[in-house]
């Protein structure tokens, strides 16, 4: 079990103590990380700077009654959600590369059309959070790590090959079978997005 | 139609991933790391052929048989107390019987008084439906309580045996496993129409007991009536759009169950969703209705249920227990009462 380390516990203390100097100490910590995932989403500075204000507003205002097990994985979670939300009112010019770049790829997911009007029910996001996260579960531990970093954090497949010390082809095989999979998973469960 | 709308939103979606799983990936920071991530994989997916199937299941059969037979044969020589006998089982379904203490002072409505005890007054616990049911009442009634995040979220791999094809696993839990709950919610329920789902699992109508844990195995509740007991699983749950986020309520389905020690996740059990209502950790209601071919089209006619609301409880800890640790302790709480 992954448990979180002793700073996240301080950090989350403070905010329980409501030390507003714990937000400086955030930005410091985890600036690095939540700013990856903001510049692939969005492409403006401006968007990406009033972004981090949120996110820490956001860590401000859910923390407590929250505590999270990890802290680094819930803000990013903070950051995604919003930038997703700053992403939807932006116009397509002023959208992050890297986000075009994961779309494209997740299209490949969307069952087809032709199979499209068998299916009986239009999957709220919860319901296919839960599918995908079934399915993400059901992946080996190297195609988990890797189908999550380029999809939930945005990571580049060539960042990848470098992190990871493999090539850029073995990465993107392994990402379309899992995306193939996904697709036939969510075809099997009726789902249309 | 394929779209880049679509795609969004399976991207969107994507943020519904559990925390551990998020953790876990972030965690994993270069080649070594995800090697050892390789290594500690815990998940084995065994495939078993059709062909074996039949096997396993003749085998499975020949076992419950016997387990019956010697039950019964032990039952029945304990009753002339030629054994001292331990706490009888029933292995064969979902919904088992076992010799079972209740949380505080709740019985049936029914009049029919379960076996709480075994005739050495020693619990004995046999499955996992029994494993949650009293590591919920320790909890409770321990009060030793280490709050965690409602979030809290475990790394559940287990190893599962895939029959049919894939439509059923079974994940068998070992019994020296360390049970770990964070959320513990205890309610009680009245069953008011005999031909509704839980009554016929439950034996009938009346008081039910009920305990909605968040652990290490599966988020799971476990509806307890006299010596029978019912376990389904978790399939999602919704938290409060405002500041609170706090739970809001949590769905179940039967075609994810307990059977002994067991974890049995299938597409091929009659499907019935439990839904319970939260607000501001009490519970304020539950629904139970049937679901169509894995559909949100469910028939009209749900469950009769009633929340009693004279005694609930919700609490966010984090414990851990044996199997030992519970039979011993329950033993002792048991041995202590009898004196009082």
């Amino acid at each position: 079990m992954l448990e979180m380390n002793k700073q996240d516990d301080v950090i989350i203390n403070l905010l329980f103590d409501r030390d507003e100097t714990v937000l400086e100490q955030i930005s410091v910590r985890y600036r690095g990380l939540y700013k990856k995932i903001l510049k692939q989403m969005l492409s403006n500075e401006e968007d990406i700077c009033e972004c981090e204000n949120d996110i820490l507003l956001a860590v401000w205002n859910s923390i407590p009654p929250n505590r999270p097990n990890n802290f680094s994985a819930y803000i990013c979670k903070l950051a995604r959600n919003i930038s997703i939300n700053r992403f939807k009112y932006n116009t397509r010019a002023k959208r992050g590369k890297g986000y075009t770049l994961v779309i494209e790829e997740l299209y490949e997911c969307i069952p087809d059309h032709a199979s499209k009007n068998n299916y009986n029910k239009i999957a709220e996001q919860k319901e296919i959070g839960e599918i995908i996260s079934h399915f993400v579960r059901s992946l080996d531990a190297e195609t988990r790590v890797l189908f999550i970093r380029r999809y939930f954090y945005l990571e580049s497949v060539s960042s990848l090959a470098k992190r990871y010390e493999m090539s850029e082809n073995r990465i993107s095989v392994k990402l379309f079978r899992a995306r193939n999979k996904l697709c036939d998973i969510l075809r099997k469960e009726g789902i249309a997005l | 139609m394929k779209d880049n709308l679509s795609a969004e939103k399976l991207f969107e979606a994507l943020s519904e991933l559990d925390e551990d799983v998020l953790a876990e990936a972030l965690s994993v920071k270069n080649k070594t790391a995800l090697k050892a991530a390789k290594n500690k994989e815990p998940v084995k997916i065994i495939f078993l052929h059709p062909v074996f199937k039949g096997v396993v299941a003749v085998c499975v059969s020949l076992a419950i048989i016997a387990a019956t037979i010697f039950a019964a044969m032990k039952l029945n020589l304990s009753d002339f107390g030629l054994v001292s006998s331990t706490p009888q089982q029933n292995t064969s379904t979902p919904s088992s019987n076992y010799s079972s203490v209740p949380p505080n002072e709740s019985s049936d409505v029914d009049g029919s008084e379960p076996d709480h005890h075994s005739p050495t007054g020693n619990i004995k616990i046999s499955s996992i439906d029994m494993l949650n049911y009293y590591s919920a009442k320790k909890v409770i009634m321990e009060k030793s309580l280490l709050p965690v995040s409602q979030s809290y979220k475990f790394d559940k791999n287990m190893e599962a045996i895939i029959l049919d094809d894939g439509n059923t696993c079974y994940y068998p839990i070992n019994k020296n496993t360390t049970f770990t709950i964070t959320m513990v919610t205890y309610f009680t329920i009245n069953l008011n129409n005999a031909n509704g789902f839980l009554a016929k699992k439950l034996g009938g109508t009346g008081l039910v007991e009920v305990v909605y844990t968040q652990n290490n195995l599966e988020d799971m509740i476990t509806f307890k009536k006299g010596d029978k007991y019912y376990s389904c699983l978790c399939n999602n749950k919704s938290w409060n759009a405002d500041s609170s986020n706090s739970l809001n309520k949590a769905g179940f389905v039967t075609s994810m169950y307990i059977e002994d020690f067991y974890i049995v996740k299938t597409n091929e059990q009659e499907d019935y969703r439990f839904t319970v209502y939260f607000d501001n950790l009490e519970v304020t209601g539950m629904d139970c209705q049937r679901f169509k071919d894995k559909s949100f089209t469910h028939e009209s006619v749900p469950d009769d249920i009633t929340v009693v609301g004279d005694y609930c409880v919700v609490m966010f800890v984090k414990r851990s227990f044996t199997i030992d640790q519970l039979e011993v302790y329950f033993s002792k709480e048991e041995n202590q009462e009898e004196i009082v």
